[in-house]
């Protein structure tokens, strides 16, 4: 493998600030989540009935698992931020595995490297072994900051084996997902593919704990650092599970790389059509976009239909201290009610991630050099733009209403109304809008720091999911818009605050317009 | 006759970098206007200033007379663009991409898309991201030359192509200023600007150094000789048209200008020669003979 160790130093050298930076927001959302427990359940009661809360509420077990023993210290809050410290490390590995070999592939790099000593294998042994490391690494930063925060240490530790076990399985799953298609993009979608199975597997067998069905837990990398149950019986065994897979996936892919052709993928290009029909910009923004969006419409759908048909089993009313931790969760009421918001405030984050995405796609068009060639025809730049902000706007508000819908629809028998149920959803959408406009803002004046964008995305979520958690003043909540949308049907609805984020939107729309007017392109 | 571009102390600067620094560039209508300059000298800079991507920090240009940052719509109708970097969109065929930006200008001409087709080779079913770099030019050069354009901006078209399809570049870019349309073709290779440009723009550091026919350039020209000499040849010292001259035993290497080649030539054979090497005018050398004759401080800088 000559030349891996170079590789190696160069791709650290590209990622250390992505790295760096995702790795201190798993350290600091593990340290408060923990150092937020005693001042949340002063004592075992409150801790036990808080678990109690968690469990009986569907929604919650969907997202974040089952708390096996109630007097689990780390409880729900720890199976909270292990879920979000899994994911964070999973879009971290995969970023760092298609940067360094299916994204230089296609950007033709590697054929300057392939007149050095770079052997075929170094690039995916150098973008695997600094995944791995970023994984361990990200296990070992986690167990100080669980124990500083006050859990158990055996806990600790294992939730921090449990954590890089997930980056392990990750990166042997990019590995061969990124030898499928000779298409970057066409790879992300295989491996984020999985990634959404592999949570829909896991919520399916957490929410079929005690039934036949939670063995699927077993089919999903995110489950097996689950079943570690840290703080919850604190087991050891499955660690081992994403090693072995990790053993498994790497000689796979390094058989699939050796038997494709560089730039190629395993799955053949097909002759396309000679002649086209497209003539508009929006016509080619719609191409473009078109495919992520069906991805993300598949997703909504079968997870609106997946959480509609389970609301039933939730049922029943709480009271007492359990109605005072699901307060510090997220809210009270009914408990359908309550599932119902949970599940809208998820879609819509979602939903937000596909409206990011649709505006970002303008930053990489135009670091690309398409938008160059597509600018020196008559299309205005105000054209250009707007054919994406459309596919950011509609696809985020076809994907919320998808979501509502689909799961009024499954909700069959006990219905509370299909409009009553549709609309927690809907509630979101000036949220969502506020959030994709101020995107295209960042891309129309901010081009050079348009990580912003996902960063604007990951500080809401952080915000929305663990800022009470954790402690935060209040204002800093209330900067988020998701903060002023209201939680129907548990909250009233309130028009105000839904009129001003939709006025906000369309203020910022006017000003990204503005901006990408005026500036120089383009910025790479 | 019409000038097509007119660009009078265009400046641009990106950070401390100045890209352009007072840019006079003319170009009429009918003509192949090279525009010729080392890499990084502001010609793909220039360029989308000319195409309003960029907007100059102080100066002022105009593409048929409109302001190009304002009036795009106008503007772009009437011109073709190819860029230096070629990069399309890799799921859409290289048909779906002639075909797109046809449509985009308004003028799609079946016939003369399928004659370019022809003439470069061109497989047009095949996704972009599957094509090599030549074929990817030429996608973005049928794209171009299809089009009924009136002005075509051609940023280093040849990169990437084979001998026989710069050839048949060449031919197309003859028949389109045949017929009255105008080409800026930037370029830094000499040879190519040479045999197809009724006008160069020399451009270094920003600036236009040197403007004219090639008529006017020739005596820019200078050829390097390298040869192994039986006997002295004192006379080279003396000759004008020679420069650069430098001696290591029996070996003499110089630069000499085009019209004193024969010259210099003959001096060399009557002192018998054991080997002799020349060198065709490299652009690089181009811009030294240039350099040289312009004196400090005047002129250019
Ligand atoms: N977006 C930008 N940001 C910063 N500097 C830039 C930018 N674009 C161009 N430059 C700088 O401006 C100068 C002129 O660049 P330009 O691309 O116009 O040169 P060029 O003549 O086209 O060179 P080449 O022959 O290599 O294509 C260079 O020094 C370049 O580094
Ligand atoms: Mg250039």
């Amino acid at each position: 493998m000559t030349g891996w160790r170079g590789l190696l130093r160069l791709a650290w050298r590209r990622d250390r600030v992505m790295i760096i930076a995702s790795l201190l927001v798993i350290w600091v959302l593990t340290y408060y989540s923990a150092a937020a427990m005693p001042t949340l359940y002063s004592n075992t009661e409150q801790l036990m009935a808080a678990n109690q809360a968690a469990n009986e509420s569907t929604g919650v077990v969907a997202i974040y698992g089952h708390v096996y023993h109630l007097d689990s210290v780390g409880g729900i809050g720890a199976n909270k931020v292990a879920m979000l410290n899994f994911l964070v490390l999973s879009f971290l590995v995969i970023a760092i595995v298609r940067r360094h070999t299916r994204a230089e592939e296609e950007s033709g790099r590697f054929e300057l490297l392939g007149s050095t000593s770079v052997r075929r294998h170094a690039p995916l042994g150098a973008a695997v072994l600094l995944a791995v490391l970023t994984s361990l690494v990200s296990g070992f930063v986690t167990i100080p900051a669980s124990i500083a925060g006050g859990w158990p240490v055996a806990g600790s530790v294992l939730f921090g084996l449990a954590q890089a076990g997930v980056g392990l399985s990750f990166t042997g799953l990019t590995a061969i997902a990124v030898q499928l298609s000779s298409s970057n993009r066409a790879c992300g979608g295989w491996i984020f593919g999985a990634l959404g199975v592999a949570f829909v597997l896991r919520t399916i067998g957490d929410v079929s704990w005690n039934r036949p069905a939670r063995v699927l837990s077993w089919a999903s990398p995110l489950g097996w650092g689950q079943q570690v149950r840290y703080f919850d019986g604190d087991r050891a065994w499955p660690l081992v599970v994403p090693v072995l897979f990790l053993a498994i996936c790497l000689p796979v892919a390094g058989w699939l790389q050796g038997h494709r052709d560089l730039g190629a993928g395993l799955l053949a290009d097909r002759a396309g059509s000679p002649t086209g029909t497209m003539g508009t910009p929006e016509a080619l923004a719609w191409r473009l976009q078109r495919a992520g969006l069906v991805g993300w419409v598949i997703t909504f759908t079968v997870i609106g239909a997946l959480f509609g048909s389970i609301i039933n089993t939730v049922g029943g009313f709480m009271t007492g201290s359990a109605g005072d931790i699901l307060r510090k969760l997220g809210g009270v009421g009914n408990f359908n009610d309550i599932y119902l918001t949970l599940v809208a405030g998820m879609g819509s984050f979602g939903a937000t991630a596909f409206g990011v995405s649709a505006l970002m796609r303008v930053r990489s068009e135009e670091s690309t050099g398409h938008m160059e060639t597509l600018l020196a025809t008559p299309v205005t730049r105000r054209r250009f733009l707007t054919s994406h902000l459309v596919i950011g706007f509609v696809g985020a508000t076809v994907l919320v209403a998808l979501l509502g819908v689909t799961m009024a629809g499954a909700h069959l028998t006990g219905s509370t109304g299909f409009w009553r149920e549709t609309s927690p959803a809907l509630a979101y959408l000036p949220a969502i809008w506020v959030m994709t406009a101020a995107v295209a803002v960042v891309v129309a004046w901010l081009p050079r720091v348009d990580w912003l964008g996902w960063a604007l995305l990951a500080g809401v979520v952080v915000l929305g999911e663990l800022g009470s958690l954790i402690g935060l003043p209040s204002w800093t909540l209330k900067i988020s818009p998701f903060a002023h949308v209201p939680r129907i049907p548990v909250e009233p609805m309130s028009w105000a605050p839904e009129i001003v984020m939709s006025l906000i939107a369309v203020v910022l729309v006017g000003l990204a317009v503005v901006g990408f007017r005026r500036r120089d392109m383009p910025v790479i | 006759m019409t000038t097509v571009i007119e660009t009078s102390a265009l400046a641009k600067s990106f950070g401390s970098t100045r890209a352009l620094d007072g840019l006079d560039l003319s170009v009429s209508e009918g003509e192949v206007h090279g525009f010729l300059g080392p890499n990084g000298a502001g010609k793909t800079t220039t360029i989308r200033v000319l195409l309003g991507l960029l907007h100059a920090d102080s100066g002022t240009a105009a593409v048929f007379g409109a302001n190009p940052w304002t009036d795009i719509e106008t503007i772009h109708r009437r011109i073709a663009y190819v860029p230096g970097d070629v990069n399309l969109w890799p799921n859409l065929t290289g048909g779906e991409v002639i075909d797109l930006l046809a449509r985009l200008r308004g003028d799609l001409d079946p016939q003369r898309r399928a004659s370019l087709l022809e003439r470069f080779d061109l497989d047009p079913s095949k996704k972009c991201r599957s094509y090599s770099k030549g074929n990817r030019q030429k996608v973005a050069l049928v794209a171009a030359l299809a089009s009924r354009a009136e002005l075509f901006l051609l940023d280093e078209p040849t990169a990437g192509l084979d001998p026989l399809m710069e050839a048949a570049f060449a031919e197309v870019a003859r028949e389109i200023v045949a017929d009255g349309r105008t080409i800026l073709l930037s370029s830094h290779i000499l040879s190519e600007v040479e045999q197809l440009s009724d006008r160069i723009s020399i451009i270094r550091a920003g600036r236009i150094v040197e403007s004219g026919t090639l008529g006017e350039m020739r005596r820019l020209h200078t050829t390097t000789v390298t040869a192994v000499v039986r006997t002295p040849v004192p006379q080279l010292d003396a000759m004008p048209g020679v420069t650069g001259l430098s001696r290591e035993g029996t070996r003499v290497r110089f630069s000499v200008d085009a019209d004193q080649l024969d010259g210099a030539i003959s001096i060399l054979s009557a002192a018998g020669l054991d080997s002799l090497v020349s060198e065709p005018p490299s652009l690089e050398q181009l811009f030294l003979s240039k350099y040289r004759e312009v004196p400090e401080g005047e002129g250019s800088r």
